[in-house]
């Protein structure tokens, strides 16, 4: 169906454009350690609900208006001035100072996943990829309707937070039916009987035994 | 006579560090907090826990690395408080010869531990370059 060549052409889309920002992830078979999160955002994108309005042409095509998640995962970590902490020979001063200029891991997180969140937004509504590289026509409507950010969470040494953009759009279902089974051979089901034979009768097997 | 302070000094070093001491082959304390006004304290005996073994909902069991350090009261001059920043430099993993590496005391989760129980613990969290 439309809704899968399109969840496929945003994650497709996303993951050449991300030039480094961030990373485009289609599954992942087990759970994505806060490192690995803190190495490069993580994107995902799933289709999320759809709706089909009734019409009085719909046995064949139908209208179809989805809405797909373009999820964001960050995580920070705390920023100072480690320069001068690591230095032995740093004033008191100067190591209060270094201290009193942290940025939290929170905060960390928040400010890339906004620079992220704005990424994913520049990248989908630019004008030349409005088709989302799928064929002229076959995505009407594209949008980036409203956006939404979680509460940051401690993992480990790391803030995680987590975003996601609603995307909709609207394209044509063709309804083709179910395919029946092929089967590679076939089965004979004929039924053989032999004719039965008596003294006089007739002899029906191909055996060309003489009849007495 | 062995006073209820110095009993539970006695105990801590059993029961707190044990084979679990963040200390060196000389026993030298391993972790070094520095508080908001540039003051260091070095050789802190106590212990770090890096890892836990969670399950998650799904059922699948996974390790978490998420350190813990307990310190002694009794090392630190200084206790840190809930929405102070310190600075906390500590080996990254608990073995021989394990770097150095920095870390922030956790602004989202309070110190914990009380005078009668005779240590603090702490949540560091890493620290980058700004």
């Amino acid at each position: 169906m439309s809704f899968r060549a399109i969840d496929n052409a945003l994650t497709t889309l996303l993951g050449i454009n991300a030039n480094g920002a961030f990373r485009v992830v289609a599954y992942q078979r087990q759970s994505i350690g806060a490192d690995e999160v803190f190495a490069l955002p993580i994107v995902t994108v799933y289709y999320d609900a759809g709706s089909f309005p009734r019409s009085a042409g719909g046995k064949i095509q139908s209208r179809h208006d989805m809405t797909f998640k373009i999820s964001v995962l960050t995580a920070g970590a705390s920023k100072v001035d480690l320069r001068v902490l690591n230095d032995p020979t740093s004033s008191m001063q100067a190591i209060a100072s270094a201290l009193a200029g942290q940025v939290s891991a929170a905060k960390a997180a928040d400010d890339l996943m906004d620079e992220t969140l704005e990424l994913i937004y520049q990248i989908i509504r630019d004008p030349r990829n409005y088709g989302l590289g799928l064929a002229d026509g076959f995505v009407s409507n594209p949008w980036i309707g409203d956006f939404s950010k979680g509460e940051s969470q401690r993992y480990g040494e790391y803030m995680v937070l987590d975003g996601s953009w609603t995307f909709t759009c609207s394209a044509n279902e063709i309804t083709v039916g179910v395919a029946p089974k092929v089967m590679a051979e076939g089965v004979d089901t004929s039924l053989e009987v032999a004719a039965a034979t008596t003294a006089t009768g007739y002899d029906s097997a191909q055996s060309g035994a003489e009849v007495q | 006579m062995i006073t209820a302070r110095e009993m539970v000094e006695s105990d801590l070093s059993l029961t707190l560090e044990g084979d679990f001491a963040s200390t060196d082959d000389l026993g030298n304390g391993l972790v070094t907090l520095i508080d908001p006004d540039g003051a260091i304290y070095s050789g802190l005996k106590g212990r770090v826990d890096y890892d836990y073994i969670r399950t998650q909902p799904t059922g699948e069991v996974v390790v978490v690395h998420k350190p813990v350090i307990t310190l002694r009261r009794s090392s630190l001059p200084r206790v840190p408080k809930s929405g102070e920043t310190w600075f906390v430099k500590m080996p990254i993993a608990p073995h021989a010869g394990a770097p150095i590496g920095n870390f922030i005391l956790d602004d989202t989760q309070a110190p914990e531990g009380s005078e009668t129980l005779g240590f603090v613990k702490f949540f560091p969290q890493q620290a980058v370059q700004a």
